[in-house]
């Protein structure tokens, strides 16, 4: 049982909420709005990708599947019609439900045992790249599509930066909200908890393993789709390497590992840990050196893996912010 | 419709597509059969390997199909040293860890690549691989026959090896039942170093294997590591001769389907045959392990 | 439902696993309220009875009766639902999950409120003797409070029919007592028909209505303790059974 009260995990989101309220309202210099974008958008995209990955115990290495999802959708809706992608966003969540019917029914019926869900995620994301590359006509190929920007805010573009963070920011405080509510106030938390433990002692205790697979898959599809759909609206940019690729995939499941990818604020911690460096080495080295900080980053994973095996997270509060 | 000079040239490129897959997809299958572990990163050592062969063919001009056995020699010691290092604590570690552990194994490695040797497509050029062998009309370079037959005589190798030495009788006993081999007085660490050594090795004869006939860049490791898990899965987790077969007929089909669409088509295809596989028959078309 | 009335019948089923005959035209019936136990030696087709029974296998022939109505080859959650419940041989509580939580499981199968969920279990808890414990990780507890745990789960499923594979198996003899006098008195108070598998003869033949002794797929004796125990065939069968 979960409780809130007086717990310190609840001071670090306390934290995060004036962290960004202040930086809506002081005058900061705009890369670091978007640098708190970003770290918004790594830690919503986390946390959506640990509703599947981490609750329900099924990894996920492809989540950029969906990203492309959400963010392709709203883009190919604009540049090709002219559709603002708040009309888009209904059609990005139906093309994230399709993948997850596709990648979700075959890895998840009954009778399936072993690691197929996770390499199918990567298998899928990998395929949805180079078709994403290889159908240029319609997605722009290698270099992507580049989105007018008309400065009308019907089409949610504005000039001001700090209304998209004022967007992420609410993206994610309504995410980690839903979260706290339906997964750990509610019976879906403990049934995704107990399929990730013991999927066959789940069914002897009556849970339709399948049917809540899907749920989960699901809720964490539709997130990511709509986290995609602001990448779009943000950068009024998509590209291949951007929102489809491996490395995005990798990004967000281990954002969500080295966090604690069981807690509902570990993904949040995981990105705000990683992104800030990551952009700033990216910033200061420029994208060609990001080799050598990745590589060391593939190290820290190593000794994350045996020093904090379930995260940051479980490391600072000892599980009291997850299921038990 | 196409001509049968064309088919039977899309088969044979077929085929000598499966012969290539075969021996990395059987190293895939032999980590999971000792360590019920899939190596997402078999690829990067793959990737690794060619550019082992890569430099010494540029530096020193050694030809790769020759120094073959050095490469593999090599990976075999990594692979040993690696799994007494690190893959023995994985097996006990929480899931999140030992995916957190693959991924860093393979960002390490591929960055390693990047920052070292940059982003390039990288091939070889050796001049007698693109002689071509004709049977009428039928092209078929010298390259690719080398690959195919060194490939087939490294599987029979491997096959003899798992089932006519005791060595290879304790690898497929660690892979039915590890805990029935550590009763039965095998040394289950020591047999699982070595299996994961050949594992790698394979690894490495493929790169010298393909280098000739392909290209190297440190992202080529995640097509292969994708297509690998599709024809273990299609064989069946664990089985050789499954994986044998499988390796076939997806080069068979993405011969076929490269050429009459794209390649791009052409995994997408494969990734609807693994759909199909799990719906239809999860164990795979030869029975799989658990 | 009548006494007279059984809850739960199993008519001429066999099971066969290629050559290995599991089960040879079984035939039992269970009442509510009714305590029986079934003995036999490994490999006898106790644990397949009971995987027929609960949908986690076929048979090859025969049915199996729930209520008068049959329940061959159904999925096991829709017989969970039903009100049959098991319990494993190695005991499976979520491991990583406080005890509190894994009984909560079993009652959130048909509470949807995690609060009144949580009620529940505490009551559950509170009858074995177990809530000072709630809050411990499962993976801490001593082997008799995980099989409490296993018990606790399958009570909160509310079951009608409680189908328990070697409950007491490790367990030091007190231990196994105390548990039986529970499973004893639970089916008196809540009036559930509750089916044992065990091997500890001695111990079962105190608290049972009935028994049942199996061998090779086959059922051998039926009747109260006493007279399955003497009955020469089932002595024969057992002859290790008199040093226990």
């Amino acid at each position: 049982m979960v409780s809130w009260r007086g717990d310190k995990v609840n001071y670090v989101y306390v934290f995060i909420n004036i962290v960004v309220i202040l930086s809506l309202t002081l005058n900061i210099p705009e890369y670091v709005v978007h640098v708190i974008i970003l770290t918004l958008w790594y830690a919503y995209l986390s946390t959506a990708w640990a509703i599947i990955s981490g609750y329900a115990g099924q990894v996920s290495l492809g989540h950029s599947l969906f990203v492309a999802a959400g963010s392709y959708t709203i883009a190919m809706l604009y540049h090709h019609y002219g559709i603002t992608p708040i009309l888009g966003i209904p059609v990005a969540i139906l093309v994230a439900c399709l993948f997850v019917v596709i990648i979700g029914v075959p890895s998840f019926k009954l009778g399936v045992r072993g690691p197929y869900f996770t390499f199918s995620t990567l298998a899928a994301a990998q395929v949805l790249f180079y078709l994403l590359i290889a159908y240029s006509h319609i997605t722009g190929g290698e270099l992507g599509l580049s989105l007018k920007y008309t400065g009308n805010p019907l089409y949610l573009h504005f000039a001001d930066k700090r209304i998209y963070l004022l967007m992420i920011f609410l993206l994610w405080n309504l995410e980690i909200i839903l979260i706290r509510k339906m997964i750990f106030r509610g019976r879906l938390g403990y049934y995704l908890v107990a399929i990730r433990e013991d999927e066959d002692a789940a069914a002897a205790v009556g849970i339709n393993v399948f049917k809540y697979k899907m749920i989960a898959l699901l809720l964490s599809g539709i997130l990511t789709a709509l986290g995609g759909a602001f990448y779009t609206i943000y950068f009024n940019y998509v590209a291949p390497p951007s929102v489809a690729s491996l490395q995005l995939s990798f990004r967000i499941a281990t954002t969500g590992l080295v966090g604690g990818a069981r807690s509902w604020m570990g993904p949040t911690m995981g990105s705000i840990v990683i992104t800030p460096i990551m952009e700033y080495i990216r910033i200061r080295f420029g994208s060609r050196f990001v080799a050598l900080p990745l590589a060391i980053y593939g190290f820290l994973l190593l000794i994350i893996a045996n020093t904090a095996p379930l995260g940051l997270s479980r490391l600072l509060f000892k599980g009291r912010d997850e299921i038990r | 419709m196409m001509d049968i000079t064309t088919f039977i040239q899309l088969l044979i490129n077929g085929v000598l597509l499966g012969g290539l897959y075969m021996l990395f997809s059987t190293g895939l299958n032999l980590i999971y059969g000792v360590m019920r572990l899939v190596n997402y990163a078999h690829g990067e050592f793959l990737m690794l390997s060619m550019f082992i062969l890569y430099w010494t063919y540029y530096l020193w001009r050694i030809d790769p199909y020759g120094f073959l056995p050095v490469t593999s020699l090599i990976m075999f010691i990594l692979g040993y040293v690696l799994y007494w290092t690190l893959l023995r604590r994985i097996v006990r570690l929480p899931y999140p860890a030992q995916i957190m552990t693959f991924v860093g194994t393979i960002f390490i490695l591929q960055n390693l690549a990047l920052w070292l040797w940059g982003a390039d497509y990288r091939s070889p050029h050796i001049p007698y691989v693109y002689k071509p062998l004709t049977i009428g009309s039928i092209y078929i370079p010298l390259g690719r026959v080398l690959t195919l037959l060194l490939g087939v005589l490294i599987y029979i190798s491997l096959h003899l090896f798992l089932y006519r030495t005791t060595l290879g009788i304790f690898i497929r006993a660690v892979s039915q039942d590890r805990g029935a081999a550590t009763m039965i007085g095998i040394n289950v660490d020591k047999v699982t170093a070595i299996t994961v050594g050949i594992s790698l090795a394979l690894a490495g004869a493929t790169a010298a294997l393909i280098l000739p006939i392909y290209y190297v860049y440190p992202y080529v490791g995640s097509d292969f590591t994708i297509i690998g898990f599709i024809i273990i899965t299609l064989g069946g987790l664990g089985n050789m001769l499954g994986a044998l077969l499988a390796s076939l007929l997806i080069g068979i089909l993405i011969s076929f389907t490269g050429y009459l669409y794209s390649v791009q088509i052409a995994y997408a295809l494969a990734l609807m045959v693994y759909i199909v596989v799990l719906m239809l028959r999860p164990q795979g078309l030869l029975g799989g392990k658990r | 439902m009548t006494p007279l009335t059984p809850i739960l019948e199993v008519k001429n089923v066999h099971k066969y696993f290629g050559g290995i005959r599991a089960l040879v035209d079984v035939n039992l019936s269970l009442s509510s309220g009714e305590l029986i136990g079934v003995i036999g030696p490994n490999g006898s087709g106790k644990t397949t009875l009971i995987n027929v029974i609960t949908g986690y296998i076929k048979p090859d022939k025969g049915s199996v009766f729930y209520m008068g109505r049959e329940i061959t080859g159904l999925p096991s959650h829709r017989i969970v639902s039903m009100g049959i419940v098991r319990t494993f041989q190695i005991t499976r509580p979520f491991r990583e999950l406080s005890v509190l939580s894994n009984v909560m499981l079993g009652v959130l199968f048909k509470e949807k409120s995690v609060e009144n969920a949580r009620e529940k279990a505490l009551e559950i808890l509170k009858l074995l003797n177990l809530e000072d414990k709630k809050d411990v990780i499962c993976r801490n507890l001593t082997t008799p409070d995980q099989k409490k745990i296993e018990l606790a789960r399958a009570l909160a499923l509310n079951p009608k029919v409680l189908l328990m594979d070697e409950v007491l198996a490790g367990l030091h003899i007190e231990d196994a007592k105390k548990i039986l006098e529970i499973i004893r008195s639970l089916v008196k108070e809540k009036n559930i028909a509750i089916l044992i598998v065990e091997h500890r003869v001695k111990l079962l033949s105190n608290v049972t209505d009935r028994m049942i002794a199996m061998n090779a797929g086959k059922i051998i004796s039926e009747g109260t303790p006493s007279e399955v125990l003497n009955n020469p065939e089932v002595v024969k069968v057992y002859l290790g059974e008199e040093y226990r």
